[in-house]
């Protein structure tokens, strides 16, 4: 019931499975599930000083053991760098932002071993962000459970 | 209505309001929907599995959708990346509007019609010492726990410690969404600029007074490096170079799940964003001729921003425009508005 003296948009009650089928209606199409890759990342910063123009073209790929981070980098007119998978932050290099990725995902960037020890036994790390992770497919889909279908 | 209160007071209803959001929370947290990562196309990350999603998950999707959905789509018009959500003048109403559709869900599933979710003041605690501020009361193990510990950060004390509260979504390094199932992650306080030999902390009073004193909500250029309260108070204008202020500040601050845009993850992200609304509640009040702008008749490009621009909702069929999010007296109060 909408509750005396709301605002003519509120719509109170909104139960989970209103949620659900929204959100699941808003899915992104198959082509456009993954967030837009920008690799190279070219950055175009522009200013009119003192009646000139002044037109700053950079291009940014950033590896992380040999392996392109593809979010979209930007950097501001005073020189910040911005890495939108880290919305809130921003830096004063590439190099901390580099940084700043490796600290923030832990399973994709492991802590190892110092350059130039030797492994001594035991197997190989493999850093998970270069295997390719295995999809295990559900049961059925949203659709067909919704209509009560296995 | 709901009443808005400072989580860490001492009072019984502020007492109260910190129960009530951790039961909330964890009620949200375990009500499992008919719906998948798989379903959504979520990929997976390594060595995990696809995810049933609960209704706590469904607003940490709304979060992302919304601020990969660029305002506009060209980088060339929009060469600071202003989403729909972050980076422009509609930062504040749409995580007002995204805080009330949570409202009432906890309001459903606590059975409290008054239910406001609580602010932490975390100014107040800013104006402590640095070594303090990770053993102030909110973080307490009938709050929202501690700070993580290990190299991955783990979450293992409190009421969101990893037995008990599951992160089931997150975003890659590349910022696609995948399913997982670890614990809540923290890391208080570690992100420091190599310029600075030591540890920052928390926002102080003195900063939000700041913020508090700019005279116009935003301006041009609308984004990152525009002057105006919204600015200040998202974090875009900084102390230092590499240091932000105030909303953005508590992210890093907090750091592990909160770092991503995936950040609602935490429930910490609701207590942050209250203060934040609270903040613009109060700035409100003290300019009440200061109109929100962006009007309707700048450039298309501010669309998604602009005073009667629909905000992005994925949860629901309609959303609001900012103008009808700025007063909502009859939705909500604060029980303080002395923010500084």
């Amino acid at each position: 019931m909408r509750k005396r003296n709301q605002p003519d948009y509120i719509q109170p009650d909104l139960q989970p499975e209103d949620l659900a089928k929204h959100l699941y209606r808003a899915r992104p199409k198959k082509a456009k599930k993954k967030m837009a890759h920008h690799v190279p990342t070219k950055i175009l910063r522009t200013e009119s000083y003192k009646g000139h123009d002044v037109r700053i073209e950079t291009t940014y790929k950033i590896t992380i053991d040999g392996k392109a981070v593809k979010g979209h980098l930007d950097v501001t007119n005073s020189g910040q760098v911005h890495y939108h998978p880290l919305p809130n932050r921003s830096t004063t290099s590439a190099i901390e932002m580099a940084r700043a990725i490796i600290d923030s995902f832990p399973d994709d960037f492991p802590t190892s071993r110092k350059r130039g020890r030797k492994r001594v036994g035991g197997k190989k790390k493999i850093s998970p962000y270069k295997t390719k992770a295995k999809k295990k497919k559900a049961s059925s889909s949203y659709r067909t459970r919704r209509k009560g279908g296995k | 209505m709901g009443v808005r209160r400072n989580i860490t007071s001492n009072s019984a209803a502020s007492i109260a309001a910190r129960d009530s959001y951790v039961r909330g929370v964890l009620a949200l947290k375990r009500e499992m929907q008919n719906l998948t990562t798989a379903d959504l196309g979520f990929g997976v990350a390594p060595g995990q599995s696809h995810q049933q999603l609960s209704t706590w998950e469904f607003f940490v999707i709304w979060h992302v959708r919304a601020m990969g959905t660029m305002t506009p789509a060209s980088s060339l018009a929009n060469p600071r990346g202003r989403n729909a959500a972050h980076r422009g003048p509609v930062f504040l109403p749409w995580h007002r509007w995204f805080m009330i559709l949570l409202e009432w869900q906890f309001q459903r599933v606590l059975g409290d019609p008054n239910f406001g979710i609580p602010y932490w003041d975390w100014a107040a605690d800013g104006n402590n010492s640095i070594s303090q501020q990770p053993s102030r009361p909110i973080w307490s193990t009938n709050a929202m726990g501690g700070n993580g510990t290990g190299t991955s950060g783990n979450v293992n004390s409190g009421p969101f410690r990893g037995s008990q509260f599951r992160i089931r979504i997150e975003v890659s390094p590349d910022g696609d969404l995948r399913a997982t199932d670890r614990p809540l992650r923290r890391s208080f306080g570690t992100f420091r600029p190599p310029q600075f030999g030591g540890p920052f902390g928390l926002p102080n009073k003195g900063e939000v007074g700041d913020a508090m004193d700019q005279t116009a909500y935003d301006g041009a250029d609308w984004d990152v490096e525009s002057d105006g309260f919204r600015n200040w108070c998202e974090g875009w204008t900084p102390v230092a170079p590499g240091i932000s202020m105030l909303h953005n500040r508590i992210h890093v601050w907090i750091g592990g799940d909160m770092g991503p845009s995936t950040s609602p993850n935490d429930p910490a992200f609701f207590l942050n964003h209250c203060n934040v609304d609270r903040m613009w509640s109060a700035w409100q009040a003290r300019n009440p001729t200061r109109p929100y702008v962006p009007s309707s008749t700048e450039s298309n490009n501010l669309f998604r921003h602009r005073r009667n621009d629909t905000m992005v909702s994925v949860l629901t069929q309609f959303a609001p425009t900012p103008a009808q999010v700025l007063n909502v007296n009859q939705l909500y109060t604060y029980d303080s508005l002395a923010v500084d």
